[in-house]
């Protein structure tokens, strides 16, 4: 068990805050074709879109691509199933394409870029040229982004639940030990950060879901 | 008690979280509007509040969640990794119809795409009397281990696709009866893993426009 804390996904906030409600609401609308719904998912996921957009092809391409997701997103709109996924996610997935092919497009396949100190992160402006890459894949960056965004979902006590059972790999009852918080608000914590968890992110890096497995 | 976790995948993506990873940045000011503007999703269209501009209807389309495609990168890398001939295919093997004419053709490349294969590759739409047929020359593809070769039309959009089926040794598929390839120019090929799946996993290996 390593004793240092991990990453944290800190800086400007990521997420607006919207309630689990909020959220499945405007997925269910955004999937019935309501005419808000674009308006308002791009309230909700257009600044995370268009971070990544910013990162895989740069500050002056970026509108453009992002331009394109949200429009191909609502173009595809009646694909979109809230029931396997969430929207955030589903536009995610748009956007990677979208960004490989703008690359394509350039004939080029530059370097994931950092939001460094060198950015202005009011105007998403870039430097000139490409950030060495430090991860270039682009799965890998979106999953990433779609992760943090979901941990900022999350109140403090919730997401330091999380850490200790998924990152630190502690079960609840030592977890409940740790915080000494009742382990059935352990439990609770956990389950409803699961959830958002699972709002982000993909069948594959589902983390599981069963109490048993935090349990020796 | 890590090992047994099935978390792995998780556990490594959020390690490899950083701060970049939950900044955000501000989209420029004008960058709705232009996305409302190119939907029509207008003040001035507010009298059609429920038609805003869609892709016209098509004939019914395997459905295609684009997003499906994460979820299956891991098996991905082993099959990249095992480079397989299959013998090149398809190469000016031109027996369609005597009326077979060629519409349009495409170079396809690996260039920016998940998979990678080493040779020159293309695709060619033939017009067999209002029949269109895809024809493409490949070099010899990696094994697709534990799947398929799968060939693709995407419209320009990205918002809709057609899958043609599988590459074989022919090289030449069918367009599905009442799918104009102007609407959809983008040739792909993709590994396709038998995992019951139909929507396209993301992982491409040749992608190419056709030009028309």
């Amino acid at each position: 068990m390593t004793p240092s804390a991990p990453p944290a996904a800190v800086a400007t906030p990521a997420a607006p805050s919207v309630t689990d409600d909020e959220r499945d609401d405007l997925d269910r609308r955004f999937a019935a074709g309501d005419p808000d719904a674009l308006r308002l998912a791009y309230d909700a996921h257009g600044s995370m879109i268009y971070t990544f957009c910013v990162r895989k092809v740069g500050s002056d391409r970026a509108p453009d691509v992002t331009q394109e997701v949200f429009v191909a997103a609502w173009r595809a709109q009646e694909r979109f199933d809230p029931a396997k996924g969430g929207l955030a996610p589903w536009l995610m997935g748009i956007a990677k394409f979208r960004c490989v092919d703008a690359l394509r497009r350039d004939g080029r396949h530059a370097p994931e870029r950092s939001v460094g100190d060198e950015w202005s992160l009011a105007d998403g402006s870039a430097p000139a040229g490409p950030e060495p890459a430090s991860d270039p894949d682009t799965d890998r960056l979106a999953d990433r982004m779609l992760l943090a965004e979901a941990l900022e979902t999350l109140d403090e006590r919730a997401r330091r639940c999380l850490e200790l059972a998924y990152y630190h790999q502690l079960t609840h009852t030592e977890i409940s030990a740790a915080t000494g918080m009742p382990l059935g608000t352990v439990k609770s914590d956990i389950r409803r950060s699961l959830a958002r968890l699972r709002y982000h992110l993909e069948d594959d890096l589902d983390p599981q879901t069963s109490d048993e497995g935090s349990a020796r | 008690m890590s090992d047994e976790r099935p978390d792995g995948d998780l556990r490594s993506l959020w390690d490899g979280l950083g701060p970049d990873d939950a900044v955000r940045l501000t989209p420029p000011p004008g960058l709705w509007d232009a996305i409302a503007a190119e939907v029509s999703i207008t003040p001035a269209e507010q009298e059609h509040p429920t038609a805003p501009a869609v892709a016209p209807e098509r004939a019914p389309a395997p459905v295609i969640d684009l997003d499906a495609r994460r979820r299956r990168t891991r098996r991905l890398t082993a099959v990249a990794a095992a480079v397989v001939g299959v013998g090149a295919i398809g190469a000016g093997q031109l027996t369609a119809g005597s009326g077979a004419n060629e519409v349009a053709a495409a170079v396809i490349t690996s260039d920016g795409l998940p998979l990678a294969v080493d040779g020159d590759a293309s695709a060619v739409v033939l017009d067999d009397d209002g029949r269109y047929m895809l024809e493409l020359s490949v070099p010899a593809m990696p094994d697709a281990d534990g799947g398929v070769w799968e060939v693709w039309v995407i419209d320009t959009a990205v918002a809709d696709m057609h899958s043609l089926g599988t590459l074989d040794d022919d090289g030449r598929l069918a367009l599905p009866a009442g799918v104009d390839p102007t609407d959809f120019p983008i040739v792909d090929i993709s590994f396709e893993p038998a995992d019951g799946d139909p929507t396209h996993s993301g992982q491409s290996i040749l992608r190419g426009q056709l030009d028309f």
